[in-house]
Parts: C-alpha cells; sequence; structure tokens
C-alpha cells in the first residue's frame, strides 16, 4: 500500500512539474500598446489594453495570435507584438568602425556585385571618395537617417488620418 | 511485481508525458525564434549590414530631392513600425528617384520606395501596405537568417578568427553585401518569405488602423506594368495572382471590416502635389 502511494505522489509531481513548465512562459509587449481581443481575430471585441515592457503569461498559440492571461482575464494578442524577451534597447553604431564587428558567415553564392572598397575595410568618408567604383553612397545614407520622427508628431499624425 | 505492472505503467505515462510536453514547448518557441538568443551586438551588427546595404541602394539610384515628401512618408512609416516587435530598430524611409516601380528593405530598418510605385499608388492605405510589406522583411528579419548575420561579441574561436578588422573579416563582410544586394535586386526572397511578409504586413496595416486591402489594390493595379518583362526561368517569386488572392483571403478570414478603416486619400493626395 505504501509502495503504490509514493508511486501516485512520483506521479502527481510528474504531471504538475510538466504542467507548470509549460504553463511557466512569459510574453514581452513590445510596441507601445496593444490591445487583448476576446477572439484570435481583428474583428473580436477588444477586452483589454497592454504597455510596452507589460508581461503577460502564455497559454497557448492559434495561428498569428497568442492565447495570454493578464490580471485573472484571458484574451488574444497579435504575435506581431510580443517576444519572449523584455524590449530590447537601440545599440549605439559607430560609422567609422561599424564593419568591424559583424560576423557574417554566408554561403557563397555567385554575385554579379563588386565590394572592393568593403574588403579593403575603408571608412565611410573613404568609401564616399570611391565613387562609381564602390557605388556606396553614406552621405545619402545620412540624409536618410536625418529625417527623424518624433513620437509627438507620429501621435498628431495619426489623429489627423482618415 | 505483477501487482506493481499498473503503478510503473502509470509513473512511465507520466514520464512520457512530461517530456512530450516539454519537448512541444521547446518547438513552439524554436519556431518562433528561431531559437536565437539575440544580443546587442547581433543587433549592432543588423544595423551595420543594413547600412551598408542601403549605402548601395543610393549608389544606384540617387534620392528624391522632395523633403515634404520624405518626410509624409517617413510618418506613414513609423506609424506602421509601432505596431511591430522591433523597438530596437528605428526605421527610416527613403524616395528613390527612378521611374521603376519597387520597394526594397535593408536589414536595421532601411526602406525604400520608388517614385515610379507612388505614381501608381491612389491613397494613404496602398503606400501603408507597400511599407508594411517591407518593414515585414525586417522585422522577421528574413536576410538576416538567410545570410546568419551575428555580432562579433562571442569569443569562440571562429568569432576571433573571422570576426574584428581583419582583412578577412572586411572581405567575408562585402561578400555577405553583395549577396544581400542579389537577394533584394532579383527578387530572390524565398517564396514562403515573401508570402510571409505579404501576410504580416497586412497585419501591420490593421493594427495600425489602416485598410489592410490596400496592398492588394496596388498589386492589382501594377501588375499588368510588370508582368509584361517576363520573370528569369529560376524565378522563385509568386505570382501577383497568388499574392493578391492570398492576402484577400487572409483579410476574409481574419474578419476586418476594411470598410471603416483609414485610407487618408487626401491626405495622401496633398502629400503627392508637388509630387513630378
Amino acid at each position: 500500500m505504501q509502495k503504490q502511494l509514493a508511486l501516485f505522489i512520483v506521479f502527481l509531481t510528474s504531471i504538475l512539474t510538466a504542467a507548470s513548465v509549460y504553463a511557466g512562459s512569459v510574453y514581452y509587449v513590445q510596441s507601445d500598446n496593444a490591445n487583448i481581443r476576446a477572439q484570435p481575430s481583428f474583428g473580436a471585441k477588444v477586452i483589454g489594453k497592454v504597455a510596452k515592457g507589460q508581461t503577460l503569461a502564455f497559454l497557448s498559440k492559434n495561428g498569428n495570435w497568442i492565447k495570454v492571461k493578464i490580471d485573472s482575464k484571458e484574451g488574444y494578442i497579435s504575435s506581431l507584438l510580443v517576444a519572449d524577451h523584455a524590449p530590447l534597447a537601440r545599440p549605439t553604431i559607430t560609422k567609422s568602425t561599424e564593419d568591424a564587428d559583424v560576423k557574417p558567415t554566408a554561403r557563397r553564392r555567385a554575385s554579379s556585385f563588386t565590394s572592393a572598397a568593403a574588403a579593403r575595410g575603408l571608412t565611410d568618408e573613404e568609401k564616399n571618395r570611391e565613387g562609381v567604383e564602390d557605388k556606396s553612397n553614406y552621405k545619402a545614407v545620412d540624409q536618410m537617417e536625418s529625417v527623424k520622427v518624433t513620437p509627438e508628431e507620429v501621435k498628431k499624425f495619426k489623429e489627423s488620418g482618415k | 511485481m505483477t501487482r506493481l505492472l499498473p503503478s510503473i505503467t502509470l509513473v512511465l505515462a507520466a514520464c512520457i508525458f512530461s517530456i512530450t510536453i516539454c519537448v512541444a514547448k521547446e518547438n513552439w518557441r524554436n519556431r518562433a525564434s528561431d531559437e536565437e538568443v539575440v544580443t546587442p551586438g547581433d543587433i549592432a551588427a543588423e544595423i551595420s549590414f543594413g547600412r551598408a546595404i542601403a549605402a548601395r541602394i543610393l549608389g544606384r539610384y540617387q534620392p528624391y530631392d522632395n523633403p515634404a515628401l520624405i518626410k509624409y512618408v517617413n510618418l506613414v512609416g513609423a506609424t506602421l513600425a509601432l505596431n511591430t516587435n522591433r523597438p530596437e530598430l528605428e526605421f527610416h524611409m527613403m524616395i528613390l528617384d527612378t521611374s521603376e516601380i519597387n520597394a526594397y528593405a535593408a536589414p536595421g530598418g532601411y526602406v525604400f520606395i520608388t517614385k515610379g510605385a507612388l505614381s501608381y499608388m491612389k491613397d494613404e492605405s496602398e503606400l501603408a501596405g507597400v511599407l508594411a510589406h517591407e518593414i515585414a522583411h525586417i522585422a522577421e528579419k528574413h536576410i538576416v537568417k538567410d545570410l546568419h548575420i551575428k555580432g562579433n561579441d562571442d569569443s569562440s574561436d571562429l568569432a576571433q578568427l573571422i570576426g574584428g578588422s581583419s582583412g578577412a573579416a572586411r572581405a567575408a563582410f562585402g561578400q555577405a553585401v553583395d549577396i544581400g544586394l542579389e537577394l533584394i535586386f532579383k527578387d530572390e526572397y524565398k517564396k514562403e518569405d515573401e508570402m510571409q511578409a505579404d501576410k504580416v504586413g497586412v497585419d501591420i496595416s490593421t493594427l495600425s488602423g489602416y485598410d489592410p486591402t490596400g496592398l492588394a489594390r496596388y498589386l492589382s493595379r501594377i501588375k499588368p506594368i510588370k508582368e509584361k518583362i517576363p520573370p528569369p526561368p529560376d524565378s522563385i517569386h509568386p505570382s501577383f495572382d497568388a499574392r493578391i488572392s492570398k492576402i484577400n483571403d487572409l483579410i476574409t478570414k481574419e474578419g476586418v471590416n476594411y470598410k471603416v478603416m483609414a485610407k487618408n486619400t487626401n491626405r495622401f493626395s496633398d502629400a503627392m502635389r508637388n509630387f513630378k
């Protein structure tokens, strides 16, 4: 009888351990704010809102939707808006040495492009001077990056839509 | 022993159940994140790599000289980027001064749309649809995964050998940029990546409040022009018909009431006023 009881306890512990491992997953909201819906569909009723960095207990996956639990409520969030890690910070890129810390392990393929300057390890300025040969235009990239959009501008832009 | 058999069976069943459920969980996680632990070095590498590709794209095409329209395209792009799971990236949009009808995405957040493509658009939801498709390629790291772009912040012998500032490292970097450009310019994304970018793009548009039919309407309009140029025999790009049909199916399946969602036709017309 004692042996059977011991075996039953082992059985119960195994089940509970497995269940706790499965239910223990946590997801982090990555967008500034996101809706929790009653069903896995954009047409479903919004039953709650969550903010960036908030944690959600994972329950199950349904296509591109994740069933989560938050504050005793269960609902669905688009998998595009969550990740299994906290939101990451934006890194600072040092432009003059930007090529140095990349570890490409690309498989080889035939290519019609040239990359002489990149291979020679030139700085942005030197690459620009290469002009036609290299065909890299880092000044235009700087110009592209200089166009800034503030969160306030985006908010105003969204509100003025329709 | 015979008396113990049912109990042993129970324990074995419990163990198998435990292992199965843990394996199932791991499989799901692997699909969701491709089993990658993302380091700050990986993100920096992705941006540096994308920057090099962006420089090459801008070496081939001049940026369009219309600051007001570029700002407008960036506002649409920033609205969409809020609904991705890549807050660590800053998305940049640029218009390319060419009549070619195209849009490109370089890793790290660099999105390009041509004047030719803009000239075929009728409202903001179509522009949002195209930008969202390109943002989806970046958010899903299609090129980064295909070319295995990683940061050099581990201390393995391999990383020491091919990372860093050696000539070999730079040659490898240059070669990866060449391959990335080839993927972008020759439309050599894998068929499943292209379809996934459509799906994710439609979801990003919807989450941002845009009418998600915009991308399909735009593709239908450019289809007769683009199909005049026959694809290469080895093309792996899905057909326009397949993409349009899939996008429409997705919108129906998701139950999106797109008729009440934003097209922003007037704002698009205003922004395009000085478009030449």
